[in-house]
């Protein structure tokens, strides 16, 4: 058994956190001195437009106003600016308009988006259907944007487009095409898409107005806390909302929060959530029986092409994909919807090799793909002629023209679902869960039962794991307060394999060889390391409390006596002030225990004066 | 989760700019008095669970912007309200003249049952009332309107003039005179729902309401 030497694990992670927040910290002040900037350019020409506004209504009715209605004062601007930064709901609404010269363009953002150029074509393209259609109406879908930070690190904001297509005379092209999109830090796919979804046509009534009447009302949300349920205004609707417990990737599953009828719904109130939003039954309606190597692929980390005809379809399914594995996370890249302008796209098709392609899903609509990523391992194609968009329109000619009809035909316009894969199924479909499915036409029934199956399929994929965990964990009575905090053994990936190889049981592979086979690659894959991860820091934080306790408990005085060494005491002092440190650095610790750990540092150093030694902190 | 209240009513706070519609929602909500609130964009939100009949009731208030270029977007928060505020202020004649405009648009958009209250408000600043207690009283009266002077800075009748519209929904529930339809508000018959659901092309609507 393999111990870490040197170090204990507290300290190690202690380290990483301390490391992180550092880098944290730095890129929230530069972020706060941006805003602020901005904030300051922003109420600028606010308080001339109200200005303005008030002047005008003065004229209109020759009195004085009572009240100093239209005084933005510096204080209050602050006072926004800190409620801003404490509730990231959202960031942004952008408005990308088709323009007949320069192609899709973003129009219009509020609050104002300072984005670089490339980021902001990637999103004006992310936030179009790339596969034109004559058809008329509106898309509802999300994707993610990927941004560089000044420090090199990327991070990913969300996005949610409704996207406008209609005949318009007036307009020299003949139709209007324009998306309003909604951007966050937040996966909330279920929440957002309601949003979009009312706020989209009001938009498209209102204007430019409406989505700073939206931003303003999202704004004076609630402060977002995870775990929490909220009652969310937006527009004259009142969304009902669950937010997940963990924060990443997409919070897909929020079990706690049961379908429920009011008594008496008087208003628009609506209960969201992202487990509802994405319906896996529909997603793969065509190949149920395939959900169970899908879940595998998914699982062990097998990069995945899925190719649709519309926005809406490809997000839906790359999403449904990835939840599949609730309530493990997902931590490959995966993208609901990807262009061909993706600044990643390069990175991806420079990939030719198949075992250098990384855990991956994307999303596309552009049979172009076909092409580009035709050494992808994995290509599932959803979706059926009756979702289709209308006949494509001639690539733009910008592209490379090498999409031939053959591969257009032969790959999508025939509509087929299907997945094109060399990857071998250790597990069976469940012939129980596929006879149910077929006996109802209830889509949501079978999407419940479908999602509680995977549910618990992915739970019993973890059980050997989480047993081999708890049996690192030290005993509990190994706590003492003289001693470091006990160690986490670490996680011994051939130990593992040996203990589920001595026991008969089989979990979800009916061969035994074949299910070790399973776990292996599993350890393999970048959704372990995300969950021991999570496990070790879990656990950590868990022996944390422990030992806080024990020293919170102890009777420090009396324990000094019965030892009567000043050395023993020394060494006490140390290990209480080691643990201050952890506790005001890592764990935000309130001060009322804080304070109990200085007041037993206070009587320590009494106790070492009396004894005439000094301690060395 | 469970909601600890019964019935929700929307209701929505209308009329000119300064008159104090925020303030009354404050004070209402928060027994806070701001003096210097700043400006509504478009419309803000606060909520308070009321007791009628010893039933609980959360009253929903949207408040929204006096401001005329958010006139249009506000509009479209009327829909489904169960009660409307119409506010003047009682020194400025100006808003009390313009209160057959807010009652049109009123009337328009929201539904035949929509119990309107008509708020005099500033009623502290007795000397310099500008429209007496009659003459608004007269106005109710003639567009069957409940009236009340209220301050939304001392909190004088503040409390009566959101608790006695919810008596009056409450009773117009019980009665039956009004429907009970999810998401559609108060919708009887003649409600037409434009701005609901987005429409979605020749596509199946995507089934994320929940």
């Amino acid at each position: 058994m393999d111990i870490i030497e040197g170090l204990d694990p507290l300290s190690i992670i202690a380290k990483e956190e301390e490391d992180k927040k550092q880098q944290i910290l730095l890129l929230q002040k530069q972020e706060e001195q941006q805003q602020q900037e901005k904030r300051r350019n922003d109420s600028k020409t606010k308080h001339k437009e109200l200005e303005e506004e008030e002047k005008k209504l003065e004229s209109l009715t020759k009195l004085h106003l009572h009240q100093n209605a239209g005084n933005i004062t510096n204080s209050g601007d602050t006072l926004e600016l800190k409620q801003h930064m404490r509730n990231k709901w959202m960031n942004h609404f952008c408005v990308i308009n088709f323009d007949l010269e320069i192609g899709q363009i973003l129009d219009y953002s509020f609050p104002n988006a300072t984005l670089k150029d490339e980021e902001s074509t990637n999103l004006c393209f992310l936030s179009f259907p790339d596969s034109n259609s004559h058809l008329q109406g509106d898309i509802i879908y999300s994707f993610k944007l990927k941004q560089t930070l000044s420090n090199g690190s990327t991070t990913f904001q969300y996005g949610y487009v409704f996207f406008r297509q209609e005949k318009d005379a007036s307009i020299s092209r003949g139709y209007l095409q324009k998306s309003v999109v909604l951007l966050s830090d937040e996966s909330f796919v279920g929440l957002f898409k309601k949003v979009i979804e009312i706020v989209g046509p009001l938009y498209f009534d209102h204007g430019n107005t409406l989505l700073e009447v939206a931003y303003q009302n999202i704004l004076s949300w609630p402060e977002l806390k995870l775990g929490q349920t909220y009652e969310l205004p937006i527009l004259g609707y009142i969304l009902t909302f669950h937010v997940p417990h963990t924060r990443g990737t997409p919070h897909i599953i929020d079990p706690s929060i049961k379908q429920h009828t009011f008594s008496t719904p008087w208003t628009e109130m609506k209960l969201v959530s992202n487990l509802k939003s994405i319906d896996l039954h529909n997603c793969f309606k065509g190949f149920t029986s395939k959900l169970w190597m899908l879940w595998e692929m998914v699982l062990l980390g097998q990069p995945i092409l899925v190719i649709s005809q519309t926005p809406p379809m490809c997000s839906d399914s790359v999403l449904a994909l990835v939840s599949l594995i609730s309530p493990l996370r997902y931590c490959g890249d995966y993208r609901p919807y990807f262009t061909i302008h993706d600044t990643d796209f390069h990175k991806y098709t420079s990939l030719q090799s198949n075992n250098q392609i990384p855990t991956s899903i994307i999303g596309v609509t552009n049979p172009f793909f076909l092409k580009a990523f035709g050494h992808w391992p994995n290509i599932l194609t959803v979706g059926n002629a009756s979702s289709r968009l209308g006949s494509f329109k001639k690539i733009r000619s910008s592209l490379p023209n090498i999409m031939s009809r053959d591969l257009l035909s032969k790959h999508v316009l025939d509509n087929k679902e299907k997945l094109v894969s060399d990857y071998k199924p250790f597990t069976v479909p469940d012939k129980n869960v596929l006879k149910k499915i077929s006996e109802t036409v209830d889509d949501t029934v079978n999407n419940e039962l479908l999602r509680t199956h995977f549910l618990q399929l992915t739970h019993t994929f973890l059980i050997p794991l989480e047993r081999y965990f708890s049996s690192l964990m030290p005993l509990a009575k190994t706590i003492s307060i003289f001693q470091r905090p006990p160690r986490l053994k670490s996680f011994d990936k051939e130990e593992f394999i040996n203990r589920i190889s001595e026991s008969d049981e089989k979990l979800i592979v009916d061969s035994k060889s074949k299910e070790i086979e399973m776990y292996k690659l599993f350890l393999d894959s970048v959704n372990f390391k995300q969950w021991l991860d999570d496990k070790r820091a879990e656990a950590i934080k868990h022996l944390n409390i422990l030992y806080r306790k024990a020293i919170l408990e102890a009777d420090i005085l009396s324990l000094l006596k019965s030892k009567n060494s000043s050395s023993t005491a020394t060494d006490l002092y140390k290990r209480i002030e080691d643990q201050l440190i952890l506790e005001e650095n890592l764990f935000q610790t309130s001060d009322e225990i804080k304070q109990k750990f200085k007041s037993h540092l206070l009587i320590i150093k009494e106790y070492l004066a009396v004894n005439k030694t000094t301690p060395s902190p | 989760m469970s909601f600890p209240y019964e019935y929700i009513f929307k209701y929505i706070i209308i009329g000119d700019m300064g008159v104090g519609k925020s303030c009354l929602l404050h004070q209402f909500t928060e027994n806070k008095f701001v003096p210097d609130s700043p400006h509504t964009i478009g419309v803000e939100f606060g909520t308070r669970i009321v007791d009628v009949n010893n039933k609980k009731i959360k009253l929903q208030i949207w408040d929204t912007a006096g401001q005329e270029r958010f006139r249009a977007v506000t509009r479209s928060y009327y829909r489904g309200a169960a009660g409307a505020l119409l506010v003047y202020d009682i020194t400025r004649r100006i808003t009390y003249n313009h209160l057959t405009t807010w009652l049109t648009d009123a009337r328009n958009l929201t539904n035949p049952n929509t119990v309107i209250m008509l708020i005099g408000n500033k009623k502290d600043l007795e000397g310099q009332r500008d429209v007496t207690y009659e003459e608004a009283s007269a106005f109710a009266k003639q567009n069957g309107l409940i009236f009340v002077e209220s301050s939304a800075k001392t909190g004088e009748n503040v409390e009566e003039a959101f608790l006695r519209t919810a008596k009056l929904i409450f009773q117009s529930v019980q009665e039956g005179n009004v429907d009970l339809i999810p998401d559609g508000g108060i919708t009887k018959s003649n409600a037409t729902n434009t701005n609901n659901t987005p429409n979605l092309g020749q596509e199946k609507k995507s089934d994320c309401a929940c």
